[in-house]
């Protein structure tokens, strides 16, 4: 034995040092993962909510109202969750190299790794129907002042509240046929009349209450507006997708119940005739 | 015929596998002399080399080394060389004392025939016969060297490890170790070709 074993043994004898816990560092390793998963998670969250805004953005209103393409991106685009999903990458990457066998792979594959996990995780939450209440919850959770929402989040509510500008969207509430009128609350709640005659009115709207429209036009004044074209939201078109996807559903399954009850009352007739 | 066994007290432990090592210890502390008895040689050798201090000097450094392995002696991860997890565990002790009496690791402790291994073969100095002035200043270029390359040329040319363990002792990634090696080794050239050519001026 030579004298530094000597040494390191007397150490280890008269401090009492014992090996630390295997849990400690199954804890702190699991640690490390879970706030490498929330990381990832956060980062394909914000990308559902970023696509979820994207998609909603009716490109062609702009042009419209004379806004260019470039102008439209510029002010569409939700700069703010894009600096969340880059914010939550680097936590990912960072998180990534702190794990056991992280260290192995270069900050570039991390990248591309954890970009293309968020892309995938963001684009199924924009499909499944989680994108909308998290979205609904995000905006909850910025001050309420319209300042902030116009300047940080485009939005559908940001696109469809220009009235000033030609494009206004929200919620019917009373239609008048003969008058060719309607009174609609706008996604700010406020009470408008629009004039819909001569409006070229796609064929996806049917103008009853609670009916979800995006109208193109002019501001007549401070509440009368005057429709030129009017369509259903894109999101309102998500939403009767998914109502059609949960009718069939529902139908379908009772069909089955119904089949499965005709079939077993035939089971029953053919043992009754045996 | 009559056998007998007898108990070996402290078995030959190079004999024994890392995991085999690793067992044992965490069973009994005792044992822990066995990893020390296989493992302090090289680890001196390899710290005398990182630091360029003197054998007596770096004893503090393995000690403490020691005693961190045998208390993270649970978080060995056994997809991992034994070796390369000691290394890695006296590496960060050398760096964190150099950091902590902020001095630069000195050269005098190299070997001359170490300084000829960390250069290619047709440039090979030995062969050359350099003059005593000239090995002083081989010595100190790569003492200039900056740290990432002085490591990664120590663990490649001198500990002789291949690209797996010095991503394992150092935990860069493969791809790094390879451009690490390549750039110190054409700075550590530049910097040879430098002094030299400054030493021939000064004679002149």
């Amino acid at each position: 034995m030579t004298k530094l074993t000597e040494n390191v043994l007397h150490k280890i004898e008269q401090e009492r040092i014992h090996p630390i816990s295997v849990w400690n560092f199954r804890i702190l390793q699991s640690l490390k993962w879970a706030l490498l998963a929330a990381s990832v998670f956060l980062s394909g969250l914000f990308t559902a909510l970023s696509l979820h805004i994207i998609s909603e953005i009716d490109w062609e209103a702009f042009l419209h109202v004379g806004v260019s393409r470039y102008q439209a991106i510029l002010v569409s685009l939700p700069f703010l969750w894009f600096g969340l999903i880059s914010l939550f990458l680097f936590f990912s990457i960072l998180f990534g190299r702190q794990t056991r066998h992280g260290y192995r792979y270069t900050y570039g594959i991390l990248f591309l790794l954890f970009l293309f996990v968020s892309a995938s995780l963001g684009a199924t939450l924009e499909k499944s129907r989680f994108d909308e209440p998290a979205e609904r919850f995000f905006f909850g959770a910025l001050p309420k002042s319209d300042v902030w929402r116009q300047t940080i989040l485009p939005s559908a509510e940001k696109e469809w509240t220009q009235p000033e500008n030609g494009l206004l969207g929200g919620n019917v509430t009373a239609v008048d046929q003969a008058e060719s009128t309607f009174d609609m609350e706008d996604l700010k709640q406020k009470e408008w009349k629009v004039n819909f005659q001569n409006a070229d009115i796609d064929r996806s709207v049917d103008l009853k209450p609670k009916t979800q429209v995006n109208i193109i036009g002019n501001q007549k004044d401070e509440d009368h507006f005057q429709a030129t074209i009017i369509r259903r939201p894109k999101t309102a078109h998500k939403q009767d997708s998914q109502e059609m996807d949960e009718k069939d559903d529902s139908e379908s399954s009772r069909s089955d119940k119904e089949d499965g009850a005709e079939k077993e009352e035939h089971d029953s007739d053919e043992s009754e005739s045996d | 015929m009559v056998f007998s066994f007898s108990k070996d007290p402290s078995p030959d432990p190079s004999l024994m596998t890392d995991n085999e090592l690793i067992a044992k210890v965490k069973k009994d502390s005792e044992a822990f002399k066995l990893v020390m008895d296989k493992y302090e040689l090289p680890l001196t050798r390899y710290l005398v080399r990182l630091t360029g201090w003197a054998r007596e000097e770096v004893e503090d450094i393995l000690q403490e080394s020691f005693i961190k392995a045998y208390r993270n002696i649970n978080d060995f991860d056994t997809s991992l060389k034994l070796s390369s997890w000691l290394y890695r565990i006296a590496h960060n002790q050398a760096i964190d004392t150099i950091r902590h009496l902020a001095v630069r690791p000195a050269a005098s402790e190299l070997p001359v025939e170490d300084l000829a291994r960390f250069l290619p073969a047709p440039l090979n100095l030995e062969n050359q016969e350099l003059l005593r002035q000239e090995w002083q200043n081989a010595r100190s270029a790569i003492t200039r060297l900056p740290e990432r390359y002085r490591n990664v040329l120590i663990l490649r040319f001198l500990e002789e490890k291949d690209y797996e363990e010095i991503m394992d002792i150092l935990k860069i990634p493969k791809g790094t170790v390879a451009t690490l090696i390549r750039r110190g080794r054409s700075l550590l050239m530049k910097e040879l070709k430098t002094s030299h050519f400054r030493s021939r001026n000064t004679t002149i």
